[in-house]
């Protein structure tokens, strides 16, 4: 009977220790929520595609006055400046804005020296594990629209 | 025996309704049997165009409910919606037609593009040499109940002003006509395999303004794109010279742009642009094509300042010399012109 008792103690005790394991185990991990990061746009970038109403431009234009491989627009600290300019959103170096800085829709220009901000889609997807920036525009009639994909210059 | 066919239920049912629905969103066999079209007109004038129809239907599960459709290809300088007017008159009763709302989407798409953007998609500029042209959409005003094995006739009427903007413009019309049901649909599963039919026009000739001519029924000797444009873009000149007919630069390779003048806003005309240089030469965009295009930028062209505005070009191809020069028509004296303009 004595025996009996000591394996049924050891039995409960088993039990026991099986069901804090199992308890410990099924213990809920805190899960930090992810917050999308702010889309940081700053340094220098370059045209690697053009076109004009979807047809590609990129070859046509390359000359020793001006191509859109020289072409380069500089973004920092809120503020843009374009070297080699094109047929571009503005003109003129300014300020910049992004409607959202987690998930930007559209960029807006302040060309230094106008009243009128220019605001175009804005689209900022990796492309082949590089993060290409797209801006779609008409730099003069409205029924004329361009896409310029810019690449980061490294 | 055991069938190796072995559908879940879920499966089967998904089938099921797949097939149902293929069956019934097929609806109508459309065919345009005639358009009645000029090919000549008067820039404000009311031209009339008639499209003769009949649709014959095939309808399971009871009448459809829809609307007729029309779809029309015009110069975007014509502004059509804004210058037509759509009836039409039908064995199943008469009614005008009315734009298609501009959010309303075409079912064949996916219901992905609005009904323009799936025209365009489909149909492209139909047989026009040029991308200046834009899809126009209507729909009948009151949606109308069709029946199972009918044939409907019917005709379209199209009253259209011509040369809103104050051009000459050639161009070829394309007509669609189909049901807001299927859309413009390939998934008929019996007659020609389309919900919808597809009529292309004669070239209609538009005349009488003072304004630029615009021809996309024909190949020209020297054209612009965009054909309308501003000064801050890249315009592309293209020169045939297999289209050159009084020969004097046939077969010449080097080949150049030849500004004779650029005029400002203010009408000042800028002159000594006319360079045989890099940045001038036309190049061949393949070989043996015959076809020599130069893209540049207006603004940089001519080193305008910021308060300096294009509104003209008139220009020769020349030879690498400069002596030998093509105008208008193949003319030595009379130059091409180019208007910096939306309209």
């Amino acid at each position: 009977m004595k025996k009996l008792n000591k394996l049924g103690k050891l039995k409960c005790l088993f039990f026991v220790a099986l069901s804090l394991i199992i308890w410990a185990s099924c213990k809920t991990d805190k899960i930090n929520p992810i917050s999308e990061p702010v889309k940081d746009i700053s340094g220098s970038w370059k045209i690697i595609k053009a076109t004009r109403n979807g047809s590609d431009l990129t070859a046509l234009v390359d000359s020793n006055i001006y191509s859109f491989s020289k072409f380069r627009i500089n973004f920092s600290g809120g503020k843009y400046t374009v070297t080699n300019p094109l047929p571009f959103i503005v003109s003129q170096s300014g300020t910049y804005s992004l409607d959202n800085p987690q998930y930007p829709f559209q960029i807006t220009f302040s060309a230094t020296g106008s009243t009128t901000p220019a605001s175009t889609s804005f689209t900022y997807p990796v492309v082949g594990g590089v993060r290409v920036l797209t801006l779609v525009f008409a730099p003069g009639c409205p029924q004329n629209t361009y896409s310029y994909s810019l690449e980061k210059v490294n | 025996m055991k069938s190796k066919i072995n559908i879940k239920g879920n499966t089967l049912w998904k089938i099921c309704a797949l097939v149902i629905l293929a069956i019934s969103i097929t609806c109508c066999l459309v065919s345009v049997t005639s358009v009645v079209q000029p090919t000549t007109a008067i820039a404000k004038q009311v031209v009339p165009i008639t499209l003769n129809d009949s649709i014959s239907t095939q309808i399971d599960g009871g009448p459809l409910v829809a609307n007729y459709v029309f779809c029309f290809l015009a110069p975007t300088g014509w502004a059509a919606a804004q210058n037509m007017t759509v009836t039409y008159t039908s064995t199943l009763g008469n009614g005008s037609m009315k734009l298609m709302p501009a959010n309303a989407l075409e079912p064949a798409s996916g219901n992905t593009l609005t009904w323009p953007a799936a025209c365009a998609a489909k149909f492209g500029i139909g047989k026009n040499l040029v991308n200046d042209v834009q899809w126009v959409v209507y729909e009948s005003a009151q949606p109308i109940s069709i029946a199972n094995g009918i044939t409907i006739t019917g005709q379209i009427n199209i009253k259209l002003t011509v040369g809103a903007d104050g051009n000459n413009t050639s161009y070829f019309p394309e007509y669609v006509t189909c049901e807001s049901s299927d859309g413009i649909s390939d998934d008929a599963y019996w007659g020609n395999g389309h919900d919808y039919s597809l009529n292309s026009g004669p070239c209609l000739v538009q005349t009488g303004t003072d304004g630029d001519l615009h021809d996309y029924c024909n190949l020209q000797l020297a054209s612009i794109n965009p054909p309308k444009s501003l000064d801050n873009e890249f315009i592309s000149l293209t020169y045939n010279n297999k289209l050159d007919t009084n020969t004097m630069l046939k077969g010449n390779t080097n080949l150049y742009l030849c500004v004779d003048s650029a005029y400002l806003s203010d009408g000042t005309a800028l002159t000594n642009f006319c360079v045989q240089a890099e940045k001038t030469q036309l190049v061949q965009t393949t070989s043996n094509s015959g076809l020599f295009a130069l893209t540049f930028w207006p603004r940089s062209f001519f080193n305008l300042t910021s308060t300096q505005t294009l509104t003209k070009l008139v220009y020769y191809v020349t030879d690498q010399t400069g002596t030998k020069r093509v105008g208008y028509g193949g003319s030595t004296t009379t130059p091409f012109t180019y208007k910096f303009t939306c309209n």
